[in-house]
């Protein structure tokens, strides 16, 4: 009887770079950055790990093919490494790789690393990467479709269902993103940190509406990077106030969502099921009343507001109050992106998923600086990679061992 | 009659030049968020005067290029690349709408935005 992940895996040193248009250094620049920072923070030497992944979605754009890059970057002692690309989610897929390596008693140390280099490409967006390699059927599903519109539609299914005044609407998006920029002031590594208010959100252009400029988040050069280990191991080497895997979980959409007519469009299927199982793993029954932060995939602010409802912290229909209510502020009940979240820090998508464990890491030890949060118990981080259609969505919740 | 506020060094021009770098947009600086609390749309045109002692300069490169329709009780903003020093010379700005009607805004001359 399979009996999860919960306390199995000590995180025992993160890394992550700033994120931004690092137009001064390259994809191996990036990942010995977070590297180096990692390493010091485990306190081991390289010769002890035992196994690698390394996580990058756009490998074309100055990566490069399988996981010899980072192999070779980081001068790994000829072991075993894993290149994994789950689009959005591949951050937390290097980390879940490694998580079950030293959980299944493979390996003593495990190194996870996520790493991309997009800026380059002169592009704001993300390069079209919906060819034949997503799977046969994507052509016949969508064969013309952006991400701002794809959100768009989610956004407009969202306030259709509900019943939500396009203002009413607007303005709780715009209290996502002004959030973030707020919280972006506050940690030195994020590539935003200018505080906007609600009425620069809501005046700014429209990208696919109600999708303002503010409410789709860009994307950035940056890596992250975790050593985990046994717990009774990182007890051994004394580290103290060990920070625990209590669940990973992982859901992919399986085409029934654009295959039939069940799903009106207005939330995410596979978060609502991850969550359930993620939540489940951890032995968390309340989440409104357990958890303590998150970091989700706030891709789109639209995104952000329908997660908290397949996170099922808030009602179905109810986002909107909470999010009025400053329920997900830095100084609310469960602070949401306390480190920018992807609109703010940045989104190097195979580097996102890892970074928003470095924060949930940052804050159950203590760390965070003047983001600090006071004693948080549990912290959730939330990966969506795709479209509201068709996705892959990750759930990882960390804290402290043994609580 | 529409609010207008005017926000030199405003913070979104980080965020057009993050995500609009293959749009063509740095250093959109200037903000000029329009309110419309009135009973019509109102459509601005993508211009704007400047008005100084003695000067008065006709400003073209606005964006959106074509303006932006505020609808009733909406919100919306234009945005343009403005040196610093040109803008101290001025006091006033002039907004038209799509009809030729002008808007006077004083200026403040506040050097950081919101």
């Amino acid at each position: 009887m399979a009996t999860g992940i919960r306390d199995k895996v000590a995180i025992i040193g993160m890394g992550c770079t700033r994120f931004g248009e690092r137009w001064d250094v390259g994809a191996e620049e990036l990942m010995v950055e977070a590297y180096e920072e990692c390493i010091a923070d485990a306190g081991i030497a390289p010769r002890e790990i035992g196994a690698a992944w390394m996580g990058t979605c756009f490998d074309e754009i100055s990566v490069g093919k399988s996981a010899l890059p980072m192999a070779i970057t980081l001068r790994l002692p000829f072991i075993p490494v894993t290149r994994v690309e789950n689009f959005c989610a591949t951050g937390t897929e290097a980390f879940r790789g490694a998580c079950y390596a030293v959980a299944a008693g493979a390996y003593d140390f495990c190194l996870a690393l996520g790493v991309e280099k997009l800026k380059d490409t002169g592009y704001g967006g993300l390069p079209s990467f919906v060819g034949s390699n997503s799977g046969s059927l994507t052509w016949q599903w969508f064969p013309n479709m952006t991400a701002p519109g794809s959100f768009a539609q989610l956004a407009s299914a969202y306030a259709a269902k509900y019943r939500i005044p396009d203002q009413d609407l607007k303005r709780a998006m715009a209290h996502v993103s002004a959030k973030s920029h707020a919280n972006g002031v506050l940690n030195p590594k994020a590539h935003l940190r200018k505080a906007v208010t609600e009425e620069q959100v809501m005046a700014a252009p429209i990208i696919a509406h109600p999708l303002g400029l503010f409410d789709c988040c860009g994307v950035s050069d940056g890596a992250a990077c975790a050593i985990v280990t046994t717990p009774e191991i990182a007890r051994r080497m004394g580290k103290k106030d060990l920070v625990s895997v209590k669940s990973l979980q992982l859901a992919l959409s399986n085409g029934e969502e654009m295959g039939y007519n069940d799903w009106d469009g207005e939330h995410f299927l596979t978060t609502s099921t991850a969550s359930r199982k993620a939540y489940q793993e951890a032995g968390i029954t309340n989440p409104r009343e357990e958890l303590s932060m998150m970091e989700v995939h706030d891709c789109f602010s639209i995104t952000e507001l329908v997660t908290m409802e397949d996170l099922h912290i808030s009602a179905r229909g109810q986002a909107i109050r909470d999010i009025m209510d400053g329920f997900f502020d830095r100084d609310g009940r469960i602070p949401c992106q306390v480190d920018g979240g992807l609109k703010c820090f940045g989104h190097p998508i195979g580097a996102s998923g890892l970074r928003m464990l470095y924060e949930m890491y940052l804050q159950l030890h203590g760390r965070a600086g003047e983001r600090q949060l006071d004693n948080p118990r549990y912290g959730l981080t939330h990966n969506l990679g795709g479209f509201p259609s068709m996705n892959i969505c990750s759930i990882a919740i960390v804290g402290r061992h043994g609580e | 009659m529409l609010e207008i506020t005017v926000i030199m060094n405003s913070a979104v021009a980080e965020v057009f030049a993050w995500k609009c770098c293959g749009g063509g947009l740095p250093d959109q600086n200037l903000e000029i968020q329009v309110r419309n609390p009135g009973p019509l749309p109102v459509h601005l045109a993508d211009r704007f005067d400047l008005e100084g002692p003695g000067e008065r300069l006709a400003w073209t490169a606005v964006c959106p290029a074509g303006g932006r329709t505020i609808a009733t009780g909406d919100v919306g903003a234009l945005y343009a690349a403005m040196d610093e020093a040109v803008w101290e010379r001025f006091t006033t700005l002039v907004l038209y709408d799509g009809e030729g009607k002008p808007y006077r805004v004083p200026l403040l001359h506040r050097r950081s935005g919101a």
